[in-house]
């Protein structure tokens, strides 16, 4: 997949571009918004990053003039402002997704899956990592063919690791994942499941399924 | 309009504003007295000159039963009366019941002398052009009826009351010259203390909060304005404060986690390390980042409420379902720490035009608070209520914690404020002390009130008021 990060802030740029390459795709880096339009960065990439507040033309600028053109590559947008009029507008011009600065990277690559899947194919309806296997027609998990019993929150935050299979996924994102919004608080809502989870997966294995990854979030364990 | 023609004038300030109407208004009132005493001295002057005429055509009526038939002494009678007041242009006519003229003084002017006579008539007054005359027929003790006129020329009735106007003239002329000077001098003494508060209030500024207006007790219109000023001086020196303690307070809350990464990546970057110690330190730098990040959108978002100008689209949202939400999102928590979690089951669902996401942070901390305050065994009670037609939400958050005590109570809602010293708690998750003025902030936007009363060691209860009104 190449993936083109148009983004003003250098430190960012790359810190998005080596993650991006490290997760197996190519990422093309496109300093400000008239080079954007100029080089038809959105033509040439299967998905775009794209910051609104850039030098010489405006993030809206360039997805307005793409969107005008029929192009309709997936692009995730990049604000600094999170307030709801500014999504709406972003929204309204074209974009496909979107993520408020400060961000974490992981999120910013989840969602680079997310949107590419969600334009290319349709969602799978089983999932497989492992020797786990989740249905979610019948909210189903069987582990080496056994039933296991979920709660509703564990169900929704195994399917959302699995999706993500062996990479991060941030609490933000299991917190909207499974209840529709997100809780930045003193107690952290998700990790009480999370080992419940463990507790259940966990059994007869030497490391733990679900590993926490430091001030990242968590990773269903490669296997 | 003259008011806006003199809005137009530069100069027209107050105070000459004051003295034009001022004089205007006394030149007016002197011009209506003036016509009032030309035109009651006029009719004060007739009237008196009618009751003289009437009285002496009534003596003459007498003289003449007297003296009948001797006319020549009632002609010598008639010319008496006229040559008596020849300056005052008096005349008198004797005419028999025909009209026709016995004698007439020299000075009886034709118009009057060739005037009917009014047989119908006992006595009466006659106006005839400029002249005016009382006139009476006098039936006894002749066979044949008299009629008898005295008059006289209204000029010197008119004469009269033009000197009186030239008398007065000056008079109205004088005050016309003095009142825009009294005018003036009276509006400089009026509007004196008012320059004096606008001297006073030019010399304000930002940094000089401290200064306030004089007042001098007296309780008038103008100590009343100082006192409207000096408060709102007083408002705004407050909210200038509070606003430096937030900005200072936000600053130090900002060093903590800054100084910790750089530390971590001084000592990160002094010598060669393992790829694993330096992991440990990105991720320890990670986590400060993240600390900040929450931080700084914490103080967003309390920017953001501060402000109540920023209108924001509000939708209409099921406050029950929110708080249901809510209450799944801690169930698991609460669970783990054996606290008991419940909803007071709600009549209906409460329906009201806000935020949702800014409300889910309202209940999010408060429930965050009160399961992390409660002992294990403990209970967090939860109820929605309210929000029939025309009424108020109300969402209630009790614990069964260790409570509040007194003296921290009213500063709970407070930016940065930390209770945590009268809240025995184990957790050391770093609150930020923001959580509480951004419910704060959140629910006074949505017009609402947020309460707290505690008992401690028995538990705290947060009440949480929404108007549910579009």
């Amino acid at each position: 997949m190449h993936v083109s990060i148009v983004e003003d802030d250098p430190v960012i740029a790359k810190a998005v571009s080596t993650a991006v390459r490290e997760a197996g795709h190519q990422c093309t880096w496109v300093a400000d918004g008239e080079s954007a339009i100029r080089d038809k960065t959105l033509l040439s990439s299967d998905i775009v990053v794209l910051d609104l507040m850039l030098p010489k033309a405006s993030g809206l600028d360039v997805l307005r003039s793409a969107r005008q053109a029929g192009v309709r590559t997936p692009v995730i947008v990049l604000t600094a402002r999170g307030a709801v009029p500014d999504k709406l507008e972003g929204f309204e011009a074209g974009a496909d997704d979107y993520l408020v600065k400060p961000f974490a990277i992981d999120e910013l690559l989840a969602r680079i899956e997310a949107v590419h899947r969600r334009t290319a194919h349709k969602p799978a309806m089983e999932l497989e990592a492992g020797d786990l296997h989740l249905s979610l027609a019948t909210k189903r998990l069987a582990m080496a063919g056994r039933t296991i019993e979920l709660t509703p929150t564990e169900f929704s935050i195994l399917e959302l690791l699995m999706r993500f299979n062996g990479q991060v996924v941030t609490r933000k994102m299991l917190c909207e994942h499974v209840w529709g919004f997100d809780w930045d608080g003193p107690t952290n809502v998700i990790e009480v499941h999370i080992n419940r989870l463990r507790g259940k997966l966990d059994k007869g294995r030497d490391e733990s399924l679900i590993r926490t990854i430091r001030g990242r979030g968590y990773a269903l364990a490669s296997v | 309009m003259p008011s806006r023609l003199f809005n137009r004038i530069p100069w027209a300030t107050l105070r000459v504003r004051l003295t034009i109407w001022n004089t205007l208004v006394v030149l007016l009132v002197t011009l209506a007295a003036l016509l009032a005493v030309r035109f009651g001295a006029r009719a004060a002057l007739y009237r008196e000159a009618d009751a003289v005429l009437r009285g002496e055509v009534n003596e003459v009526a007498i003289a003449l039963k007297d003296l009948y038939p001797n006319t020549e002494a009632v002609v010598a009678e008639l010319r008496r009366k006229a040559a008596g007041h020849e300056e005052r242009g008096w005349f008198t006519q004797l005419l028999n019941d025909n009209g026709e003229t016995i004698w007439k003084s020299d000075s009886c002017p034709d118009e009057v002398a060739a005037w009917p006579v009014a047989r119908e008539k006992i006595e009466n007054l006659v106006q005839v052009k400029g002249y005016r005359f009382a006139r009476r027929r006098i039936t006894d003790p002749a066979d044949e009826p008299f009629h008898v006129r005295i008059g006289m020329a209204t000029a010197y009735l008119d004469e009269d009351i033009n000197t009186l106007a030239r008398l007065l003239l000056p008079v109205a002329a004088g005050l016309s010259l003095l009142t825009p000077l009294v005018g003036y001098w009276l509006a400089l003494r009026a509007t004196k203390p008012v320059a004096e508060i606008l001297r006073t209030a030019e010399q304000l500024k930002p940094t000089r909060l401290g200064d306030r207006l004089e007042v001098h007790g007296t309780k008038d219109e103008l100590d009343r304005l100082s006192l409207t000023i000096n408060r709102l001086l007083d408002e705004v020196a407050g909210h200038v404060e509070r606003q430096q303690q937030f900005v200072a307070d936000a600053a130090h809350e900002l060093r903590g986690p800054l100084a910790a990464m750089q530390s971590s990546l001084e000592v990160g970057i002094s010598q060669n390390r393992t790829a694993d110690a330096y992991r440990e330190t990105l991720a320890d730098v990670l986590e400060e980042a993240r600390h900040l990040s929450k931080l700084s959108n914490d103080l967003l978002l309390l920017a953001e409420t501060g402000d109540e100008t920023s209108v924001r689209p509000r939708e209409e949202i099921d406050l029950t379902a929110i708080v249901r939400q809510t209450i799944a999102m801690f169930g698991g928590v609460a669970e783990e720490r054996s606290v008991g979690l419940v909803l007071d089951p709600p009549a209906a669902n409460v329906k009201l035009h806000g935020d949702a996401s800014q409300l889910r942070q309202v209940f999010g901390n408060l429930l965050d608070n009160a399961i992390r305050f409660t002992p294990e065994g403990g209970r967090v009670t939860v109820s929605v209520g309210g929000g029939e037609a025309g009424r108020q939400a109300v969402v209630t958050v009790a614990d069964t914690g260790c409570g509040i005590a007194p003296e921290h109570l009213d500063r709970v809602f407070d930016r940065f404020y930390k209770a945590d010293a009268s809240r025995t708690h184990s957790d050391t998750a770093r609150g930020g002390g923001l959580g509480l003025a951004i419910c704060r902030s959140i629910v006074e936007r949505h017009g609402g009130s947020i309460v707290v009363v505690s008992t401690p060691s028995r538990g705290t209860m947060f009440t949480v008021r929404l108007p549910t009104g579009a």
